[in-house]
């Protein structure tokens, strides 16, 4: 109980401080969205600074940021100003089409990464050192040598090139460009090696563990050692690992829904960016800091109820 | 060590690209926009007619410098701080770890888009690539601190330091010494992976018009065709920098692996 309100406190911190250092940052900037219209004949000054405290400009930060706080409770985040609707409202659906990518992206990263790392740990027992009279049971697991620097280099490729060749690649080979597949794949391919180095670091790590080599040569059935032994010790890594795939695969997001086009939160995120609509930068990086320490805290309790050593320390 | 000669020579070509590609990267040429690869022009014209692979040599040395200026500033805050935090414990690790926790909740383009926001959009291409350069730096500190930390508290507890220690050492001098000295393997390691980070950085944020603008040349302009799909039916050479771009990701990736290998062994 001590460790989830430890946890609860750190992220509530996180979740404050990145609301107040946004708040801070956007207060300190010259020029804000009415900015450009002070050019528009068609407007008078007056109207603009009437615009201008209509919509909290005036304000102090500290003040502009309880008003945003109360705005969150009682309705809807604020008002965009590009947009003129309500924030919560533009962002509800714009957040919806980025997990419809994210999530999918992320599993199939997560099957292909570690059923790749399972197969590529596997081998290294290969036929020097599995038990005798066992076969290799996936000739998929000879690629072990070739797949590791080929997965380091591909998690080194940066996002907005992988996706700009696979986007490329289909327009040449007349596949569909629009729809989910285009940006699912690329955050397969943007996760996948991530997870495979990570994985395979982690069960390349589990296996040399005293215990493992202790149930070895006592004879234990590999099977069994890997269900019960070498998996479990792996998992605390990857649950760790879970939590952070998530941060990364909303970064890879954004460039991904730039180039193929879908309608998710980092082309809503970048417009508002270069218009100076504030309530809605402030509310997607809350937003997201807010989905992010959730995460974060969904793996940390995951990882205290499959660790001991971490709930004995706590 | 392949590695390594395969990465400074590719770095080489870049930086001596001028013999290679004998075309101002701002000189425009209207009559010869759009036009495909030839002897003359190996990657090609953009739409104003101008060299695409002098443009991707120079935008590539910018990147390329700006990165390798940003990793320096990186590594010595992250030093400084988790090296401090490490060895002092107590408050300024508790501060240390609360300040990186909000740098690292967020993904990091989205953070360095929001501080773009905070910049004058009407900056001077310069100026704008300089303060990017900065927010990167002030947004990327965190992740080497938290290493450098952790391995000084490992080495805090080894047997020299603690002997040094015992006999009156004073701890700055302990620290520089002693302590300092076990890190540089990390640094150059973090060096490697955090140098084509940080080019990748100046590449998205040029992508996506918030970074070195028109007409400076930069490998984040030149990926803009690729966001439309007609283009790339039409004009199938418009992907070659992306693919150009590939082997030095790619040199930096196994450069550190080796490096790192290197270390562990």
């Amino acid at each position: 109980m001590s460790y989830l309100l430890r946890r609860l406190l750190a992220n509530l911190w996180q979740v404050v401080a990145v609301s107040l250092l946004s708040f801070y940052l956007f207060s300190i900037v010259p020029g804000d969205f009415y900015s450009a219209e002070r050019f528009n004949p068609q407007h008078s000054a007056n109207y603009l600074d009437q615009l201008q405290r209509e919509s909290g400009l005036k304000l102090s930060w500290p003040s502009r940021y309880l008003v945003w706080m109360q705005s969150c409770v009682s309705s809807d985040c604020g008002t965009s100003l590009a947009h003129e609707v309500g924030v919560r409202q533009l962002l509800g659906p714009r957040l919806a089409k980025t997990m419809m990518i994210t999530i999918p992206g992320l599993l199939l990263a997560w099957i292909l990464g570690l059923t790749f790392a399972l197969l590529s740990i596997r081998r290294q027992n290969g036929p020097g050192s599995a038990p005798r009279g066992r076969p290799n049971l996936c000739r998929l697991a000879r690629i072990r040598s070739p797949l590791t620097p080929l997965a380091a280099t591909a998690a080194m490729v940066p996002d907005v090139i992988s996706i700009a060749i696979l986007l490329w690649g289909s327009v040449r080979l007349g596949l569909p460009i629009s729809g989910i597949w285009l940006p699912v794949t690329g955050m397969v391919f943007a996760l996948t090696p991530i997870v495979f180095l990570h994985a395979a670091n982690s069960l390349e790590y589990a296996r040399e563990l005293p215990f493992v080599l202790l149930a070895k040569q006592r004879g234990v059935m590999p099977t069994s050692i890997w269900l019960r032994y070498i998996l479990p010790a792996a998992a605390g890594p990857l649950v760790s690992l879970a939590g952070l795939s998530f941060t990364a695969a909303i970064g890879s997001s954004l460039l991904i829904e730039v180039l193929a086009g879908w309608p998710g939160l980092g082309p809503l995120f970048l417009e508002s960016v270069q218009t100076r609509d504030y309530p809605v930068v402030q509310t997607t990086v809350v937003l997201l800091a807010v989905v992010l320490s959730c995460s974060n805290l969904l793996a940390d309790l995951a990882l205290y109820r499959l660790d001991p050593r971490i709930r004995v320390r706590h | 060590m392949k590695a390594l000669s395969l990465l400074f020579t590719l770095l080489a070509m870049l930086f001596l690209a001028a013999w290679f590609a004998p075309y101002d990267p701002m000189a425009q040429d209207r009559e010869h926009a759009g036009n495909p690869p030839s002897s003359h022009h190996w990657l090609g014209t953009d739409d104003y007619g101008r060299d695409v692979f002098a443009r991707f040599c120079h935008g590539g040395r910018w990147s390329i410098l700006s990165g390798a200026v940003v990793t320096c500033i990186v590594l010595a805050i992250g030093w400084l701080v988790g090296g401090v935090a490490g060895y002092r414990g107590g408050w300024a690790d508790q501060i240390l770890m609360r300040v990186t926790e909000v740098f690292l909740v967020l993904p990091w383009l989205y953070l360095l888009i929001a501080l773009r926001a905070t910049l004058p959009l009407d900056l001077r291409p310069r100026t704008a690539m300089l303060l990017m350069l900065l927010l990167i730096a002030g947004i990327s500190w965190p992740r080497p601190a938290r290493l450098v930390r952790g391995l000084v508290m490992s080495l805090r507890e080894q047997g020299y330091v603690e002997a040094a220690v015992g006999f009156g050492v004073p701890h700055w001098k302990v620290f520089l010494h002693h302590v300092a000295p076990g890190t540089f393997g990390l640094l150059a390691t973090q060096a490697l992976i955090l140098l084509p980070g940080f080019v990748l950085a100046d590449v998205a944020i040029s992508f996506l018009g918030l970074g070195t603008a028109e007409p400076d040349p930069s490998w984040g302009a030149l990926l803009i065709p690729l966001k439309h799909a007609w283009m790339l039916q039409q004009e199938w050479w418009r992907v070659l920098p992306a693919l150009l771009m590939l082997p030095f990701f790619a040199s930096f990736a196994w450069a550190a692996n080796a490096y790192g290998r290197k270390l562990a062994r």
